[in-house]
């Protein structure tokens, strides 16, 4: 017979499975949660999320309604919070009068479920394990815990760590999780509303269970996310067969609340939460894609930029450096971020092809230039350079970057020139024999030193990569927050990828690559 | 496309008819394989639940496709107009001793022999020496453009034959040891590989085959003759030719642009066709031709449930 794990087999069932999939809505009936869902939402339709101080309030309310609809553990657990989050918003919402009576309900609501917190969701959950763990045919389960930009909420775990739930189903936190197990069924604990799209498009659509089952409270909704679709080409017309999704809500008898679909209504993106990137494009603005951590940090990185991943496999040899687009960042990867320590191999290495030297010659300008901004300003000597031809932007906030030596020179030959040009106006270089010689000589100097620092800048990441390749190899696990120290002394910042923003945000360029606490949660 | 016998997978201890995302790929395969048109090119892209094994299928479609279509081989005339200077392969059919050479200037009193200088050959006193060939010694020796494989890589070769056979499609043998790839396959090679390897192919009645004795499939650097050529997803090798490329994946994807002939299949996984493909392919849906009626008539009723797929017709600027 073939093994059940035959990787065609698997396959064959994955096109089976996405080809017919069944979506059972279960509805969870819980009265005091319904009651707090809608008193949440009452509140959160009186901020104005303009306001800085309203928008925080607004994100602790969503944090807070998240742990409550998504946990596994009993309410009053430890780890939830329930109560140190309640006070919080209480704190906040005291500044907010007309937030008084809704504030004072929650308060009583809340308070409410703690004297009875048993989870009805990890009722259900255990019901559906053992009806499948006595069930006629061996199956595997996994339930999903990365419920929100792949934030987990907790579920009941034995001492040694594995899940105390029957049947020992798998516990999915991130795509790599989902992509990795075999299932049967897979359980959802609440709304697919904060899944990551590619989380969302992968349990849906690729066919990783024949079923999946989505709890819901009262307030909680389901609908199938359209995905994108191919173009219709007059090659192939009226031959695609669309793929079903069969959607069927269970019928318990239990009392639901009917509440309408507000949850949309909330236009509370998961990403406005995360991020204030904007979303459509302004001036002096970069298109971006915001990259949230698991410890709840985040940073835009430029829309194209490739970045270094850590791919960890089951073994030393399976594990490698990878280098990938941003817009493949799969949920559980480690970015390599922020090497530290590195300006020194960088002088080290530049130094071997007379760096210092070259940098003295080629910008023997800068001291006049110190000079000159001690009596003009860098705006009127901006001026002036664009009398001269130059036709930069922001040349006024460049000529203080050239005269600190933080960047080396101008990046065109006619900024090089205007700017030599204005400092022999005001008499701060020698006359030159040819002027035109000698702002040529000058730039190239300054392309001689950009083309070492470049070789030295490959060379040094070059060795980095190496180093750290090793390193990694070696460990076992990563060590806490992430930080590898290597044998040239450079330190090096993993962090592991929850979610990755699909759409473009437009941020300043001081924002991209800046490592951030998460706005939201 | 059709068949004489249905294709059987064997997976360990059991055989199981080919699944018919599986015929579909196959049948995408041989169809941009077969329609070659001229100054147009054919663009196909298929979304899938998973794209393990659709590069293999699409590349053995390619591959019988390329089969049926063999015509002639490499002729007499053919080595005749090699210019001097240019590297052959051949071995002889006797012994089956393999042979580089660089084909010499022949002399202009006897233009039906023409001199080759022997680079490497396992028998090294041969090295060196000149060989003449007429068109009767021609005939007795197998020649190629592209190297000729060992012993194993022989049984290999014969082994793809055979699978030709037992599908009753009667493939001209000279057919794989012609020169030129059927397909060019830019994907992770390692995995494409490792799916092949643990899979045999043949019809129910038949002995199973090896899966990747079947594909001919060798490494873009590897200098043996191949009818399937893989590359690494991330680039599109300089200096080849092939009726289709397939871009499995979406680094793959990204490479489109460096396509510069042929007929494209790309495949995706449903979570890798992404808003910005769509968007290329409108763009493509914007520009593409009416095709030519042949084209049309051999497309299947309908693609099984999970696969979905596209095609444009397009001009090659």
């Amino acid at each position: 017979m073939i093994s059940v794990d035959s990787v065609l087999r698997q396959t064959i069932r994955q096109f089976r499975n996405a080809a017919a999939l069944r979506v059972r809505e279960i509805p969870v009936g819980s009265p005091c949660v319904a009651d707090l869902v809608r008193l949440l939402r009452q509140i959160t339709a009186c901020l104005d999320r303009s306001d800085p101080f309203h928008g925080a309030l607004a994100r602790r309310v969503w944090s807070f309604r998240a742990k409550i609809l998504f946990t596994l553990h009993p309410f009053d657990h430890a780890e939830l919070g329930l109560r140190d989050s309640l006070e919080e918003i209480v704190d906040d919402a005291s500044l907010i009068p007309a937030l008084a009576d809704p504030v004072r309900d929650l308060v009583r609501s809340t308070h409410a479920l703690l004297a009875h917190p048993i989870n009805l969701k990890l009722v259900r959950t255990r019901a559906l394990l053992d009806a499948e763990a006595h069930g006629p045919r061996e199956s595997r389960t996994g339930i999903i815990v990365a419920m929100a930009l792949g934030r987990t909420f907790g579920w009941p775990v034995k001492p040694d760590g594995t899940p105390d739930l029957p049947g020992d189903p798998a516990i999915i936190d991130s795509r790599k999780a989902l992509a990795s197990s075999a299932l049967d069924r897979i359980i959802v604990p609440g709304t697919c509303h904060y899944l990551s799209p590619q989380m969302y498009v992968d349990l849906f659509y690729q066919g990783r269970a024949g079923e999946i089952n989505v709890l819901l409270y009262p307030g909680e909704y389901f609908a199938l996310r359209k995905r994108p679709t191919l173009p219709n080409s007059t090659v192939f017309r009226g031959r695609l067969t669309a793929t079903r999704v069969l959607c069927s809500r269970e019928s318990m008898g239990e009392p639901t609340v009917s509440e309408g679909d507000t949850e949309g209504a909330d236009e509370e993106s998961v990403w406005e939460i995360a991020h204030d990137g904007h979303r459509v494009p302004l001036p002096d603005h970069r298109p971006a894609r915001f990259v949230l951590f698991r410890d709840a940090r985040g940073l835009f990185v430029p829309e194209g930029a490739h970045l270094l991943v850590w791919k960890a496999g089951s073994t030393a040899e399976e594990s490698e450096l990878e280098s990938v687009p941003v817009a493949r960042l799969a949920e559980g990867d480690w970015l390599v971020l922020r090497p530290s320590g590195t300006r020194y191999l960088l002088d080290l290495e530049s130094a071997e092809e007379g760096f210092g030297q070259k940098m003295e010659e080629a910008c023997d300008w800068r001291p006049a230039l110190e000079r000159l901004l001690l009596t003009r300003s860098p705006e009127e000597i901006a001026e002036e350079m664009r009398a001269a031809g130059a036709n930069a932007r922001s040349l006024s906030q460049s000529l203080r970057q050239w005269a600190d030596g933080s960047v080396y020179g101008p990046g065109h030959r006619g900024e090089l020139g205007a700017l030599l040009h204005v400092l022999w106006n005001h008499g701060k270089i020698a006359t030159p024999a040819n002027m035109d010689e000698y702002v040529t000589a000058h730039w190239n100097g300054l392309r001689e030193l950009r083309g070492i620092r470049q070789r030295a800048a490959h060379v040094v990441r070059r060795e980095i990569c190496s180093q750290l390749s090793t390193a990694l190899g070696l460990l076992k696990a990563l060590p806490e927050g992430g930080l590898v120290a290597l044998e040239s002394g450079v330190r090096v910042q993993l962090c592991q990828v929850a979610a990755v923003d699909d759409q473009r945000a437009w941020v300043l360029p001081a924002r991209l690559m800046d490592l951030q606490p998460m706005k939201g949660i | 496309m059709q068949l004489g016998r249905p294709i059987f997978l064997q997976d360990g201890d059991e055989g199981l008819p080919l699944p018919d995302w599986g015929k579909a790929l196959l049948w995408l395969g041989w169809w941009s394989r077969w329609h070659q048109q001229d100054g147009r090119r054919i663009l196909v892209v298929a979304v899938l639940p998973v794209r393990r094994y659709a590069s293999i299928f699409v590349g053995l479609g390619c591959l019988l496709a390329g089969a049926r279509q063999f015509r002639g081989g490499f002729s007499w005339s053919d080595f005749q107009s090699l210019p001097p200077g240019t590297e052959i392969f051949w071995k002889t059919a006797s012994y089956g001793v393999r042979y580089r050479g660089i084909i010499l200037e022949s002399h202009d009193s006897v233009p039906n022999l023409i001199p080759v200088r022997i680079t490497a050959t396992k028998r090294s006193s041969e090295v060196g020496s000149v060989w003449s060939f007429s068109p009767a010694r021609f005939a007795e020796c197998v020649f190629s453009e592209e190297g000729l494989p060992a012993d194993k890589g022989t049984a290999a070769m014969e082994n793809a034959l055979r699978f030709h056979r037992d599908l009753g499609l009667g493939t001209d043998p000279r057919w794989v040891w012609t020169a030129g790839a059927e397909g060019l396959i830019l994907t992770n090679q390692a995995g494409f590989r490792e799916a092949a390897d643990g899979l045999q192919i043949g019809v129910r009645t038949g002995e199973p085959l090896p899966l990747s004795d079947v594909l001919c499939a060798a490494g873009i650097h590897d200098r043996n003759i191949a009818k399937l050529r893989l590359a690494p997803a991330s680039r599109v090798p300089e200096h080849i030719d092939v009726p289709v490329t397939v871009l499995d994946g979406p680094t793959a994807w990204d490479q489109m642009s460096n396509v510069d002939t042929g007929n494209i299949v790309v495949l995706l996984e449903r979570a890798e066709y992404t808003a910005d493909i769509e968007n290329v392919l409108l763009e493509a849906a914007g520009y593409a031709e009416e095709p030519p009626a042949d084209i049309r008539l051999d497309i299947p009723g309908r693609l099984p449930p999970g696969v979905e797929a596209t095609a444009f017709f397009l001009g090659e600027c």
